[in-house]
């Protein structure tokens, strides 16, 4: 055998392209309210996050199941061969006000997500401008030192009605049209409960309808964004990814990343 | 005279999905001209196949019917506008063919043609294409992305004319031209650096001094077993070098030579094997028999017969090789 075949030490080194996901979720008080079939109503009720609750026993908690949800995401992609140096993660959360609890980095080197807590008012508006901020920053960086990336996505979640600046919200409206009209950003909008306000999730996501989670199937719902982001490293340029969402969401208005 | 060597191999990916390979690549010499081309069929567009494969096969066939009005008209634009309009043309016939729209047959372009020593290159979209010059390995034309990685320009884009880019000079110090897809671009060039890996200079100075298609096996196990493990897409490669009468061991040292007919670097006795397939390679250029042979370099025929075998298989018989003096 002739020895001018191309071997492993031929090859050029370039990183991987870089899958950049930002989560930008709502961890406003009613975030701690429950679901499931096991709860039992204790007769009391309390005023939080401008909505009277009534207090029970039992079930799950709406960020509880958030908490899994992202560490199960974290789990399966640090599992994976190519998501593993692809994906980078970044969790922003809005309540009173907004804050990114986990700034972009490779999954190896990035701190595992912290466990958040459901309190405060629900400042989508500042979030998502925030959430907004990290993701050019992290183009920024990838442009900067010569690193591929996909069009980044952000994953907004929420449970209730922006109650923030309306500026603010007005303002990341406008950010989000301009990307994604540019085919610069993917927004997958999620709405959690029956208090969602899907018309303002709307307004933040112009080529994507919002879906609403299946109950608390936030499990599923990682599993299945876990499967896209693994989907998507391994793709190619110009493929198209189906999004298969069926189970997760009370209608299906996705179709393809 | 030019020597060209071309291979496209199906990504793992579309080995996955059962989709057709999207690279096409495409050799041609006539009137005068040597000529390779390369077309990436768009990952999105369902009959790109199709497409990158009449793209490549029209521009052949333009290059060597039109490479003198081409490269003579100082017009770029117009040069750019005719190249675009034959391949637009072309796979208009094709979408009313298949009942499809254009952009379902979308692909990119790379060419290279050679005539006279003038030298005419074309590149649109992503892929890289380089050259040896003055001995030296460099990048000509860079890929075209769009602002991701995952987008880039193809002949029924749009803005296709202007985003062609068409280059031409002399061929005097220019020895081999070498161009890829994208996928095989993801092992085989450095986008930071925009180096091209020192192994395809290897492989264009071996394309050189053997028989034309005899690299075909070298070039298909490297793509199949080392370049397409490296990506999910389709990868391809399409090369041209010029064709050189060299004295092998002048050319490439003992080392390079022990290498090519596949000795050990550790081997002791390499210098001496080395130098034995020399000594076959002009015996077998003076039209004598196995036996003949066999008697000169004081071997069996039993194994004057597998080290000819050996080197038919590599190609180095049937080039004409000046004797070392």
């Amino acid at each position: 055998m002739n020895n001018l075949r191309l071997r492993e030490e031929d090859l050029m080194n370039n990183p991987t392209t870089r899958v950049i996901v930002t989560l930008c979720t709502d961890t406003s008080s009613s975030m701690a309210a429950v679901e499931g079939d096991d709860i039992v109503y204790t007769g009391k009720t309390v005023y939080k996050d401008g909505k009277t609750w009534n207090v029970v026993t039992g079930g799950s908690t709406r960020i509880d199941e958030l908490n899994k949800g992202m560490k199960l995401l974290r789990k399966t992609l640090e599992e994976n061969d190519v998501a593993k140096y692809s994906a980078e993660l970044c969790l922003v959360k809005f309540a009173d006000s907004a804050e990114c609890v986990l700034d972009f980095a490779s999954l190896e080197r990035q701190k595992q997500f912290p466990e958040l807590v459901a309190d405060g008012m629900t400042h989508m508006g500042e979030g998502v401008n925030l959430a907004l901020d990290k993701i050019e920053e992290a183009i920024a960086q990838c442009e900067k030192v010569g690193v591929d990336y996909f069009t980044p996505w952000l994953v907004i979640m929420t449970d209730g009605q922006p109650n923030g600046s309306s500026a603010e919200l007005a303002r990341a409206e406008a950010r989000i049209r301009k990307m994604v009209e540019a085919k610069k950003l993917i927004v997958l909008p999620i709405a959690i409960g029956n208090e969602a306000d899907q018309s303002a999730l709307a307004k933040l996501s112009p080529d994507r309808a919002p879906v609403k989670l299946r109950g608390l199937r936030f499990k599923q719902f990682f599993e299945w964004l876990s499967k896209s982001i693994e989907r998507t490293s391994n793709s190619m340029p110009g493929e198209i990814i189906p999004l298969d969402t069926e189970g997760i969401f009370n209608v299906n208005g996705w179709g393809e990343l | 005279m030019w020597k060209s060597a071309t291979y496209a191999v199906r990504g793992r990916g579309h080995v996955r999905d059962d989709v057709p390979c999207q690279d096409k690549v495409h050799e041609i010499r006539q009137n005068g001209v040597s000529a390779i081309v390369l077309a990436d069929g768009a990952g999105s567009a369902k009959y790109s196949h199709f497409g990158a494969e009449a793209v490549a096969r029209c521009m052949g066939s333009l290059l060597t019917e039109c490479f003198d009005s081409l490269i003579e008209n100082e017009n770029a634009a117009q040069v750019r506008e005719k190249i675009i309009s034959a391949l637009t043309q072309e796979l208009e016939l094709l979408s009313a063919e298949l009942g499809c729209e254009c952009k379902e047959l979308a692909s990119t372009l790379l060419f290279a043609a050679i005539k006279d020593e003038r030298i005419f290159i074309g590149h649109l979209g992503d892929g890289v294409i380089g050259y040896v010059k003055n001995g030296e390995l460099k990048v000509i034309s860079k890929p075209e992305n769009g602002e991701r990685s995952n987008i880039t320009f193809f002949v029924t884009s749009e803005n296709a004319v202007q985003r062609l880019k068409i280059m031409k000079g002399a061929a005097a110090d220019v020895s081999g031209i070498v161009m890829m897809s994208d996928g095989s671009a993801e092992s085989l060039y450095d986008k930071r650096e925009n180096l091209l890996s020192p192994a395809l200079k290897r492989m264009l100075e071996w394309l050189s001094v053997v028989r034309e298609g005899s690299l075909h096996e070298t070039v298909r196990d490297s793509f199949n077993g080392v370049v397409v493990n490296a990506t999910m897409d389709d990868c391809s490669v399409a090369m041209l070098a010029r064709s050189e009468e060299a004295d092998m061991l002048d050319r490439f040292g003992t080392d390079g030579c022990a290498d090519f007919f596949g000795i050990s670097s550790k081997d002791r006795r390499k210098e001496k094997r080395v130098k034995r397939y020399m000594q076959l390679i002009e015996l077998y250029g003076q039209g004598l028999s196995l036996k003949e042979i066999s008697a000169r370099v004081h071997l069996s025929p039993k194994y004057t017969k597998r080290h000819l075998k050996r080197l038919r298989q590599i190609g180095i018989i049937g080039v004409a090789m000046r004797a070392k003096e």
